[in-house]
Order: C-alpha cells, then structure tokens, then sequence
C-alpha cells in the first residue's frame, strides 16, 4: 500500500454520465482532475474547470512573424542583396511579393497550431501513470473515464472513493503514480 | 404548432444500420489490424505496381536523355508537364475542401470522408511536384528555387509566378501533412489500444506520442484542429489561384485574362470532387463501408460537382465574352482557333465533358444512382484533363506571329510519366487504405453521439422555447 | 400594444421617416440638376443608384442562396433580405434617370465619340443604346420575376404552413442563382465596366457579385441588430446566430479582397496600356489615398475585427462593424465609378451626397414597408423551428 496514487479513476458508460459526473465534482469542490473520452465532448472541459486560449494566440503569433519574415526575406534579397531589372518592374514589387507572404504567413501559423497544440499538451509524452488504471484503453474506444487526482486538496483515498462510486459509475479504482 | 416538426429528409443518412461506439470502431479498426484482405485489393495494387515501374522507367530515361525526349518544342514548351501539374494540383485540392471547409460550415457529412480525401491531396501533390521538377531539365539542382545562398551567389526571383508556385506546392503540402497528421493522432491511440500484436502496438504507440484522450487534450487539440482548418482554406484557394497566376500574368491571349484565379480554383475543386467519387464507390463496395459512406455522402458530392462545374462554365462564358467583347484581335483569333482551328475537337470534347453532361446531376435520380455517378465522375476526370490540355497548348501553338506557329503531339514518354503516377497515386490510396484508417474513427463516434442526440430532440420538442438572447444585448 | 406589433410601428415610423427625407434630398437634387448642370447630375445620379442598386441585387442573391443551401443563418435575416429584393420595381423606375441620362454617361453612347475612335467602332455590336435598354429590360424582368415568385411562397407558407413550398423555393433557388449571377455580371458590365469602354475585365462580374453580398450581409446583420432587442428578433439573436453572420461578412470581406487583388496583380503584372490605365487613374491625383484607405479599411480592418469571437459574440461591437462595411462599400464604389467619369482628384460634389439620400430614402421607404407587410420571421418555416431545437438541445446537455 505504499505506492504513491496518481488519483482515482471513475468508469461510465456514456458522454452525458460523464458530463454529469464532472459537473458534480466540480460543484462538490475538487480542483484538480481530469476527463477522458473516446471523442471530443462539448462542454467536458469547461465542466472540469479548465479553460485554455494559448493555441489561437500561438497561432495568431507565429502568423504575424511568418508574415513578417516572408515579406522581409523578399524584401532583403530583391531590393538589398539583388537588385535585379525585370521587366522595368521597380525593385520593392510589392504586388509581386504578396502570394509568398501570405504562402508564408500559413505555413508558420500552421506549424504554430501544430507544435502548439502538442507542446501545451506535453506531448509526446512517453510515459503517463493514467495508463497503468485498469480497462484505461478503453477510453480511446467506448468508455469514459473521470479522475480526480490525489494532488486535489479535498483528495482522500476512501472519501473521493466513495463520492465517485456515487455517481453511478461502473467501475472506481485507484490508480498508481 | 412547435410539436409538428416537418423533415424534409431523415437526419439519420450519414451513418445507416445499427451502430455502436464498439461497432463502428471495430468496422473501422480492423481494416488496418487485420490480415485478411479483399482479393481485389492485391489485383489493383498489383496493377498500379506496375504503372510504378512505369513511372520510374520513364523518370530514368528522362534523367539520362533530358526533356528532348518529350514532345515539347518551340512554340508549345510547357506540355504535358504542364498539364498534368495542373490537373494532379486540382484534384489534391478536394481533400482539402471537404476536411477544412466543410469543417468550418460544420458540414457533418464530410466526417466520413475526410480522411480518405485527405490522404487524396497529399498523394495528388505528390504526383503534382514530380511535374515541374523534371521540366526543369535538371532536377538535381531544383533546390535553386529555394531561397538558400547558393554558390552561383543567385537568388530567386520573386517577380515571377514560377516561384510563388514553389512557395504554395511545398506551403500547401505541408500543411496538408500536418492537418491529416493531426486528424490522425487519436486514430492512432485508439490502434494502439486494440492492437494484439506487440509491434503494432510499438509503432501506433510511439505515433501517437502519448495521447490520452484526456478533455485538456481535446480541449488544445479541437481549436488547434479548427484553427488549421481556418488557415487551410485560404491556403488551398491561393495555392491553385497561383498556379493560375503562372497562366494569367503573362502576355500571352488565352491565358492573361483576370477570371482565371477563381475559375481555376473552382475547376480544381470540381476535378478534386469527380476524383473522390471515382475513388470512394469502388472502395466503399469493396470493404462494404456502405453504411458510413451513404448515399447521403454521394448525393452531396454530386451536388458540389454540379456547383462548380457551374462555375467553371461561367469561367468559360467570361473568357469567350471578354475576348470578344476586347476587340482585340489577338484574344478574338484565339477563340476562332479554339472553337475551329486544329485542336478543335479537344475543345468540344472539353464543352461536353465539362459543361454538357454533368447537368444530368441536376436530376436526383442520377445523384442516387451509383454506377452512373461513377461514369460521370471519370467522365470530369477526362474533361478537366482536356481542360488544361486546351489553355496550354491551344494558347501557344499559334504564336503572334505565324512564321512561329507549330504543333504539338505527346510523346510514348509523356505518356508515360502521366500514367505513371496515376499508378503511383492508386498504389499509395490502396496502401493507405491498408495502413491507416480510412475514416476517421473517433469523428465517427462523435457524430454517432450526436446524431444519437438528434434522435432524441423531437420527443421532447413539445416542451421547448426558442432560446433567449442573455447576452446579446446592443 | 403587444410587443411584436410595437416592433412594426418602428418599421412604419423607418418607413415614412425615409419617405420623407429621400422626397426632399430629391427635391433639392432637382434643384442641382438647375444649378450643377446635368452632366454633374447624372454621375451623381449614377454613383448613387449603382450604390443602392448594388445593395438589392446582394438582398436579392442571398435570398436565393438561402433558399438553395438553406442554411439556418439566413433564416433570422430572410423578411430583409426578401424586402430588400422587393424594391427590384421601384429601382426599375430609378433606372429611368440612367437611360435618360446615357449620353453624358457612357461615351459609347455619343455618336462623335465613336467616330473619332476606331477601337469603339469594333465594339459597337455590343455597346449600343437599343441593344443596352433591351439587355437592362431583359434583367430586371427576370429578377423582378423570381424575386417576386420567392417571396409569395415564403408568405404563402407562412399562411398556410405548406411545408412542400419549402422544396418548391428550393427547386427555383438554385437555377434561380445560377440565372442571377449570369444576368448580374452583365448589368454590372453594362452599367458600369462600360463607363470606360475600352477596359475590360473578366473577373469584373465576380468582383461586383463579391461586393454586392458583402453590402447584403452588412445591411441585413445591422438591421437585424438594431431590431435585436425588440420581439420577435430578440428571441432569435443569440451569439451562436451572430457568430454565424460575423463569419460569413468575414468570408466576403476575404472573397472581396481576393477578387480585388487578383484583378489587380494580374493586370500590375502584365502591364498592358489598355489595361492598366485603370489602377494607373485611381492611384494618381489623390485617388491613390483612397487606394489605400479601401485596402486597409474595407479589408485589413474588419478582418481582424472579424477574427476575433469577441467581436462576432457582442451584437453592439459586431453592429459598428457592419455599418463600418456599409459605409466602406459606398467609398468602394465611389472610387470604381468616379474616375471613370474622368475626375482627376477625389471630390465629392453635393450632389452625390444628395442623391444617395435621396435614392437611399425612397429605398428605405419601399423596404420598410415589405418589412411591415410580412410576419418578422418565417415562423412557419420548419427550419427555423429546427434551429431552436438544436440550439435548446445543444445547450441542454453542456
């Protein structure tokens, strides 16, 4: 009995049990859980108190500095290092250089979404306790899964036992760091 | 008044049958996990196998002999390499519509296809770049379009559309990427789970990089899946609006005409659109997916082909309107040649193809008959091609001056090449089909939620009110 | 008074309110016709009614668009897309003055002025006065055909609840739009591409079109707005309604800013003399400011306004916005038909304010009074009973 938990971990059968149970939760006072479910369910993370805006804003960023840089790039190499004639057309052809800025300006903004989305979620992630609670994969399959972790100041091994086996769920274990 | 609700159509269409969140991902699941595949599925990779080998010999004789070997020449220098480029771009750029714009329209019958469509546009520019980076003549040096310090102490120049295409073929692809890569993560967790086979279970493990279907994840991963469709979509109308840039910037009758960026767009999505019809009927009958590509499913693509055949036809009507109404003898001369002169028939072949026969998608009928949407979706594979063929060589085989005209005829290595990848490109859809799933599984379960959710509504519709405004208040 | 009815005595009140002013603006326009001569008159004229004529055809082709794609967005806004579209008649009579006018307007139409020019005797097969008024009738009567079938089924459903006249509006709406943008493109190309006869675009149709929706989509989501917090619009404008209409104006401030550029690259590009003297005459002379100002203002500016879900979920932000748009579309197209006329500089004459008051009045005045003579909303359309399901089940179970 001397492992440390990661949390205890609650089995239900559907979304809407889930969303139940992580509204109850929340109203019962615990701060730190997370939810786990086979699709993305509206509302689930605002039910677990959990709001987060940094991957628009990464987004946002590195589509100005991809604009930036594009239209900069253009600007060094036609008008500073390279100056050349092309059709009598004037050196900063800025008409000209819009289709490589805009090429630019998603190409970074897409890369932003991308390594945005996986570094705030700290992926890849080679190791995470979660996975050792029994039946866990089904979570990417059918069920759907509530943890409240025992970093949770109001967390007490037989009492968030019991609140969640309250909840209806089908199965609470406890899960091993 | 509010108990009545009238369906003009069931809501039930995008998934038939029986379905549960375990049956849809076994269905969908086992494609991959499983060994036990359809004969045809050898027969036709088999047959694209060979077309590789087709492919790769004529890349081989091209490299040693360079692109004499062609039936390029002056007045007609862009051939088939054009054409073909062209042509491949178009039809990558459906997967892109279906999985981005649809998105953003919140159009939940593209959940079912697009995967497929996706790994489409990334096959599709592939065979797309191979194109232009032979015709170079020197492929082995194509990285000077790059905008790398090269020894020659050269830059490229950003004047010309040629280097706007290198910029949005390599943007567009890899954006592509990253968004089907993206789609995929919790695919690839789910695999990882119900693999039985230990390096099954290493390979799906290590692809989804940890992935915990966790609500934070999902919360991170929806906006960032939103917000790539947001940058794809414009990002797929410049791509082909800059290829038609290469046309419409030059001085040349036929091509420098201020339609071409949307009319080429919208013949990209209509060629894109026939391609994943011409793909997705024989593949849903083959590992009887019919219940998740419904005949919902066609009968929307066929409309959407319809729309912007329409719209390219409009293109069509512009083209010959303004040459005509420009008085300038140039762009009128070039409409008479189109019309009559020797590639005539490739241009009424294209009227029909294109303008003509897919006016029968006006009727339902036709949209709910599967094998004659097949034929038609090849039948705009076809007219798309001749379209390209027609605004490429039409346009330069009669040069200003008639001392320069000339004539232009493929060669067995132009054909070669072309049929080529399209022996590449059904070799990877078969792969793909293979290796990953073809649908994506998790969006499958979520519209197998709500349209559940939706079954539910008009039994307790009697009881509801319209939603009033709280925080809209001017 | 119930609420609702009270919502229609706004309307009537709009209604004789713009009777009023556009009489008088008109009156006092007449007296321009004295004083500025007619020249000036008639480009005043034109600018003003091409102005308001560009904001019926985009009321008119968002009706038929929603009764093709039927999506629910257009379903809150569709009695003003339906009563913008109901002043096709009274723009026929508006258009009157054009015709009368088509001499000082159009040099095609001066008989010296195609003597002198070679270039335009080629064109007169298609740029002639009988053949200009027998294309201008062909399109009115057919927009003034389908627009008026539309909204007699629309009503008639809402009378008798006939849930098939749904399918019927949809069976007209999609060859309806086909229709529409071939005979729109035209009008505009006759209209106003002919101001300068020797230039031409082929893009020119679509760029118009763009424009026209984006003005229908300001105008329908303002005055949306502006009735937002009266019944019966009060129960259906919610942020999930207003995100919907912030998107789609983004979409056409996109697709306007993507037709824009690339009529203009192409042509900058090539640099041909017929062709670019256009961007050659609207970047000179202090047109260049105006050049500017549209891309910064009808663009850059509600574009990242529009981005934001902030903006798209406060109906009084999104509301300045759209105004904002409306007031730009009117630079717009000051600066696409003025320097047609040969103004070296931008100035703008009385008379093009008068005009546009005046038009606008009795524009105002018509669309009112449809607004009036309907139910507010499409009551009995079963989609718009779907949508508050949807939405009431989407919120029931978050």
């Amino acid at each position: 009995m001397n492992v440390p938990l990661h949390g205890i971990i609650a089995e239900f059968e559907s979304a809407e049990d889930l969303l139940h149970a992580a509204k109850r939760a929340r109203e019962a006072g615990y701060t730190q859980m997370d939810a786990y479910s086979p699709f993305p369910i509206h509302g689930l993370s605002e039910a677990i108190g959990f709001e987060d805006h940094k991957v628009p804003w990464t987004v946002f960023i590195t589509g100005v500095i991809g604009a930036i840089a594009g239209f900069s790039l253009q600007y060094y190499i036609s008008v500073v290092d390279y100056p050349l004639n092309v059709g009598g057309r004037p050196f900063l052809s800025w008409p000209s250089f819009i289709p490589v800025t805009f090429e630019t300006t998603v190409l970074f903004a897409s890369f932003g979404a991308f390594i945005g989305m996986l570094a705030f979620n700290g992926l890849p992630q080679p190791y995470h306790p979660i996975f050792n609670a029994p039946r866990f994969e089904r979570a990417s399959q059918d069920r759907f899964f509530l943890c409240i972790e025992a970093k949770d100041p109001l967390f007490d091994r037989t009492k968030t036992r019991q609140f969640l086996e309250s909840l209806g769920a089908r199965l609470v274990s406890e899960v091993e760091e | 008044m509010q108990g009545q609700i009238v369906r003009t159509e069931p809501a039930t269409e995008l998934i038939e049958g029986q379905h549960t969140y375990e049956t849809v991902t076994h269905k969908i699941g086992s494609v991959v996990l499983s060994y036990r595949h359809p004969r045809a599925w050898y027969v036709v990779t088999a047959i694209a196998a060979f077309f590789v080998f087709v492919l790769i010999t004529s890349i081989a004789w091209l490299l040693l002999r360079g692109v004499g070997i062609w039936g390029i020449n002056q007045p007609v220098g862009w051939g088939f390499a054009i054409i073909n480029f062209v042509w491949w771009i178009g039809i990558g750029h459906a997967g892109t519509l279906i999985s981005a714009i649809l998105l953003l329209l919140r159009q939940q019958w593209r959940t079912s296809i697009n995967r497929f469509a996706e790994a489409m546009t990334i096959f599709a520019v592939m065979c797309a770049g191979m194109f232009p980076l032979l015709h170079v003549g020197r492929p082995w040096v194509a990285y000077w379009l790059l905008p790398i310090p090269n020894w020659t102490g050269a830059w490229p120049q950003f004047r010309s559309p040629l280097i706007w295409d290198v910029f949005a073929v390599t943007t567009y692809f890899t954006v592509s990427l990253l968004f089907w890569f993206t789609g995929l993560i919790p695919d690839l967790a789910t695999l990882r789970d119900r693999a039985k086979n230990r390096l099954a279970q290493v390979i799906f493990g290590v692809l989804a990089m940890g992935w915990r279907n966790s609500a934070k994840h999902w919360h991170r991963y929806e906006s960032a899946y939103l917000l790539l469709a947001g940058l794809s979509t414009p990002l797929v109308v410049s791509v082909h609006s800059i290829v038609s840039l290469d046309f419409a910037v030059s001085l040349i009758p036929g091509w420098h005409t201020t339609i071409f960026p949307p009319y080429f767009v919208a013949g990209a999505i209509y060629s894109g659109f026939a391609m994943v019809l011409t793909l997705v009927i024989p593949i849903r009958a083959l590992y009887k997916m019919q219940d998740f590509l419904t005949m919902k499913h066609l009968d929307w693509m066929a409309k959407i082909m319809l729309a912007t055949g329409l719209i390219v036809f409009y293109g069509y009507i512009m083209e010959i309107f303004t040459a005509l109404y420009s008085a300038n003898q140039y762009e009128q001369y070039l409409i008479t040649n189109r019309f009559f002169g020797p590639y005539a028939p490739f241009f009424w072949a294209l009227l029909i193809c294109n303008g003509l026969i897919p006016q029968v998608l006006w009727s339902p009928k036709v949209r709910q008959n599967v094998v004659l949407l097949f034929i038609i979706s090849l039948i705009v594979n076809v007219g798309m091609w001749l379209e390209r063929f027609v605004i490429v060589v039409t346009s330069l085989h009669r040069d200003f001056l008639p001392s320069s005209w000339g004539m232009y005829v493929p060669t067995i290595w132009d054909w070669g090449l072309y049929l080529g990848t399209i022996g590449f490109f059904t070799f990877m859809m078969f792969l793909f089909v293979r290796f990953v799933p073809m649908i994506s599984i998790f969006e499958m379960r979520d519209l197998l939620h709500q349209t559940d959710r939706h079954h539910a509504a008009p039994a307790t519709g009697a009881a509801v009110t319209p939603a009033a405004s709280t925080e809209v208040t001017p | 008074m119930n609420p609702v009815q009270e919502t229609y005595q706004r309307f009537a009140r709009l209604s004789q309110t713009a009777l009023a002013v556009g009489i008088i603006a008109l009156l006092v326009s007449a007296a321009g016709f004295a004083l500025a001569g007619k020249t000036q008159f008639f480009r005043s004229y034109h600018y003003a009614y091409i102005v308001w004529m560009c904001l019926t055809l985009g009321t008119f082709g968002l009706t038929l668009l929603h009764h093709t794609v039927r999506g629910s967005w257009g379903l809150p806004i569709l009695r003003f897309l339906e009563a913008g579209a109901a002043t096709l008649p009274l723009m026929l009579v508006l258009f009157l003055p054009v015709v009368a006018g088509m001499s000082e307007l159009y040099p095609w139409a001066r008989p010296e002025v195609v003597q002198a020019n070679e270039h335009l005797q080629h064109k007169t097969g298609y740029l002639n006065v009988p053949f200009f008024i027998v294309r201008s009738a062909v399109y009115f009567a057919i927009w003034i055909a389908l627009a008026t079938v539309l909204r007699r089924s629309s009503l008639k459903q809402d009378e008798t609840g006939d849930a098939t006249l749904l399918q019927q509006r949809m069976n007209i709406g999609a060859p309806g739009l086909v229709l529409f943008v071939l005979t729109v493109t035209f009008a505009m190309i006759d209209w106003v591409m002919s101001l300068e006869p020797l230039w031409q675009s082929s893009i020119y149709g679509a760029w118009f079109i763009v424009g026209q929706g984006l003005s229908a989509f300001a105008f329908s989501t303002t005055v949306l707005l502006i009735a937002a917090r009266h019944k019966p619009f009060a129960d259906v404008v919610n942020p999930k309604l207003t995100r919907d209409l912030g998107n789609l104006t983004f979409a056409f401030v996109i697709l306007w800013a993507y037709t824009s550029f690339s009529q203009f690259l192409i042509m900058w590009s090539a640099n041909l003399p017929e062709e670019i003297v256009y961007y050659v005459k609207r970047n000179q002379g202090g047109w260049q400011y105006i050049s500017a100002a549209l891309t910064v203002l009808q663009f850059f500016l509600p574009f990242l306004l529009l981005l934001s879900s902030r903006v798209k979920r406060y109906a009084g932000l999104l509301l300045k916005v759209m105004v904002f748009i409306l007031v730009m579309r009117a630079v717009d197209l000051f600066w696409i038909i003025q320097p047609a006329f040969g103004l070296e500089s931008p100035r703008v004459h009385w008379l093009d304010i008068t005009l546009l008051a005046g038009i606008g009045g009795l524009w105002l005045w018509w669309f009112a009074r449809h607004v009036c003579a309907a139910p507010l909303l499409p009551r009995h359309d079963p989609r718009l009973q779907e949508a508050w399901l949807y939405e009431h089940s989407a919120s029931s179970v978050a």
